[in-house]
């Protein structure tokens, strides 16, 4: 199984009582509380947290995009993978992704993204989500009737522009260039892996796997609750004629490694407390946009309709019990992230470390308890299977490949 | 006295087909409906029925009609509509809107001029101020609705409207149909509700009349006199006590409005003749 480190650059400084005051950490969060003082220091604290991932081993680090959110301070993702392209010379560089959707025109995400792959000696995996009604519809005003249309034809757009020799005229609906001719060409050929971040949503699955992209399960709530949908992306492969290589499968789960289970309690608990509790507090409004779901699924939606659980005041027990985060002491944590990895045979797990307001000290605790007391006990899982979605080894002048020492072969050779 | 009101399909284009609901006595009067679509519980238009054949076509998308990828803008809503009342044989006649309706119709008498001989617009959406915003209806709960479609929530009227059908099976088809509906209605008012209508009310030479309940909640009355401003032939009337859901909360007092600003502005079109 892959290991990847994942980020979000939240706010860790709100107020305790903020789910009390305000009504969303997105959206109209109010922009007073935040200090840029502190965000000084909080950006270089995330980044030095993303290169000591690097540094213990991870195969990649993730950033992740989000617009006007208080759990979330990386609204442009490329911005932060230039700065680890630069400094970092191993891990796959995971952006999840840029919301493709919002950018007019979509080929800047092609040119920048082609940037980072060139910059990062080719280590780059593309991530292209829809993007949360939140940011996509309500911060960036995107009309939620027309977005999923606005999102396949962006994709087109960046996918022929990665691979096509000469320059091409493109008439979509929304976007129309006369010449698009993408420079610089991206140095993973033909193009870097593209993986889709996504939720339940039937028909990203299909997208995802009939273009032979991985799909990456990202919510916060856990493997258990995650278990039934991804079932069913599973028996949509097998409907679709595509092999079950767990690798095409990614999955985000919040994990806290202690000494023990007592002492992952007393470390961890009240930050991730405050993530669940407060940091996911938004207005419920900015949510279920009329056309951002398809009829279909609010049909089965509707008719399966349940009143929504209560998710206040979870403890610590409570988060482990409804899955949400893994935690513990090494041999719980390794018991429990295999069982989860097995059950929802996920090959591409990437690991929420720090978490709501848990500052360096303990998430660097967390980082090396993972990668030296849990990681070992992992990662032989699904060794008989290929990724073909990760980016190949390539050498780079700035870094080293992994068992290759410096830096010393043909990149062209590899290029082409 | 009841009115007889029919439904038909009417084939506009190979992926249009429009539902089209029709009763009354008298001239032909096009009746544009608001954000949920089609209206078959209203007094206003019974009262309108009385003096007028009253048609009511549903806009593409919302439930009975389709054709919704076709029309992207609500200029190209006004041109669709042209094109229906082409296809029902129906000349120049008067045009009355409401709410996303109301947006409608006034695009249509400045894009189709030769269509409309006398426009009303009741809360019209489509103009946008920013000392007094349109609220973002989309981002509120279902429970704080009321609050903004109704001076008084919990009015009779309100309260008959907005029942849900205790049936099961059945309210989960009302609910479905409400979200189809403001599929739609995203379609043209997501965001900022302003498609370019400022620029082109110049173009309406049909005699206006602008109403609007003084304690509309959701599109705000000042707009009145925004609308008034760029139709040279506007006249505004407002309405004490009312919120968006005017013609609901004082039908007989709107219909009596109306019809008295038809049978107006059809004396003086006589008078001039």
């Amino acid at each position: 199984v892959k290991l990847h480190f994942f980020h979000l650059m939240p706010y860790r400084l709100l107020p305790s009582d903020f789910s009390d005051r305000y009504r969303s950490v997105w959206v109209d969060i109010p922009r007073d509380l935040y200090d840029p003082v502190e965000g000084h220091g909080l950006y270089h604290e995330y980044l030095d947290e993303l290169l000591l991932a690097e540094e213990l081993g991870f195969d990649g680090i993730c950033v992740n995009e989000h617009h006007q959110n208080g759990y979330g301070t990386m609204p442009s993702p490329n911005v932060m993978a230039a700065i680890l392209a630069r400094t970092t010379s191993r891990a796959a560089i995971l952006v999840l992704g840029n919301s493709i959707a919002l950018y007019n025109p979509p080929t800047r995400v092609a040119e920048e993204m082609a940037m980072l792959d060139v910059l990062s000696g080719g280590r780059l995996i593309a991530g292209f989500p829809v993007g949360t009604p939140q940011d996509t519809c309500v911060c960036y005003g995107m009309n939620p009737a027309t977005i999923r249309d606005r999102y396949r034809e962006a994709h087109d757009l960046i996918i022929r522009a990665w691979k096509e020799e000469k320059p091409f005229a493109f008439n979509g609906e929304f976007t129309k260039l006369r010449y698009v001719n993408i420079w610089p060409r991206t140095l993973q050929q033909p193009r870097p892996p593209v993986w889709i971040p996504s939720g339940s949503s039937v028909e990203t699955w299909d997208f995802a796997l009939q273009n032979d992209y991985v799909m990456c399960y990202l919510s916060f709530t856990g493997w258990e609750r995650a278990a039934l949908n991804i079932d069913g992306y599973w028996r949509r492969a097998a409907e679709l004629g595509v092999d079950d290589n767990p690798y095409r499968l990614g999955f985000i789960q919040t994990v806290l490694v202690g000494e023990d289970d007592a002492d992952a309690e007393r470390s961890y608990g009240e930050h991730v407390q405050f993530f669940y509790n407060k940091c996911l507090h938004t207005w419920p409004g900015f949510v279920d946009l009329p056309g951002y779901r398809s009829i279909k699924s609010i049909k089965a939606g509707l008719i399966a309709w349940k009143p929504p659980v209560e998710a206040l005041d979870l403890s610590w027990q409570d988060l482990i019990d409804n899955g949400s985060i893994i935690a513990g002491g090494p041999e719980t944590v390794r018991q429990r992230l295999r069982e989860a990895a097995e059950r929802l045979r996920v090959g591409q797990l990437m690991l929420l470390l720090q978490v709501g307001s848990m500052p360096p000290h303990l998430v660097e605790k967390n980082t090396r308890l993972f990668m030296e007391e849990v990681a070992p006990h992992v990662r032989d899982l699904w060794g008989d299977y290929e990724d073909r979605w990760s980016p190949r080894p390539i050498l780079n002048r700035y870094g080293t490949a992994p068992g290759a020492g410096r830096a010393s072969g043909d990149l062209r050779a590899i290029a082409t | 006295m009841t009115v007889t009101w029919q439904e038909d399909t009417i084939q506009v284009a190979e992926r249009l087909k429009v539902l089209v609901r029709r009763g009354g006595n008298g001239g032909p009067l096009v009746y544009l409906h608001g954000l949920l679509g089609i209206e078959r519980d209203s007094q206003f238009l019974d009262a309108l029925a009385g003096g007028h054949e009253v048609i009511q076509p549903v806009h593409p998308g919302w439930p009975g009609s389709t054709g919704l990828e076709l029309i992207d803008e609500p200029v190209e809503m006004a041109l669709h509509i042209g094109d229906l009342l082409e296809c029902m044989g129906l000349g120049r006649l008067p045009v009355v809107g409401w709410s996303i309706g109301a947006m409608f119709a006034a695009e249509l008498a400045a894009v189709c001029p030769h269509l409309v001989s006398e426009l009303v617009l009741i809360a019209p959406f489509g103009l946008w101020d920013d000392e007094h915003p349109t609220e973002d209806f989309f981002s509120l709960l279902p429970h704080q609705l009321p609050e903004y479609l109704w001076a008084d929530p919990h009015s009779t009227a309100a309260r008959r409207r907005d029942a849900l059908p205790a049936d099961p099976d059945a309210q989960v088809e009302v609910r479905l149909d409400r979200i189809v509906a403001m599929t739609a209605v995203a379609k043209f008012l997501w965001g900022i509700p302003d498609r370019g209508l400022a620029r082109r009310l110049y173009r309406i030479k049909a005699p206006t009349l602008v109403a609007w309940g003084d304690l509309d909640r959701l599109v705000p009355p000042q707009l009145a006199d925004r609308f008034a401003a760029g139709i040279r032939t506007a006249e505004v009337a407002r309405l004490a006590g009312c919120g968006h859901s005017v013609l609901f909360e004082q039908p007989a007092e709107c219909a009596a409005l109306v019809s008295s600003f038809l049978a107006r502005s059809l004396a003086q079109e006589g008078a001039t003749q």
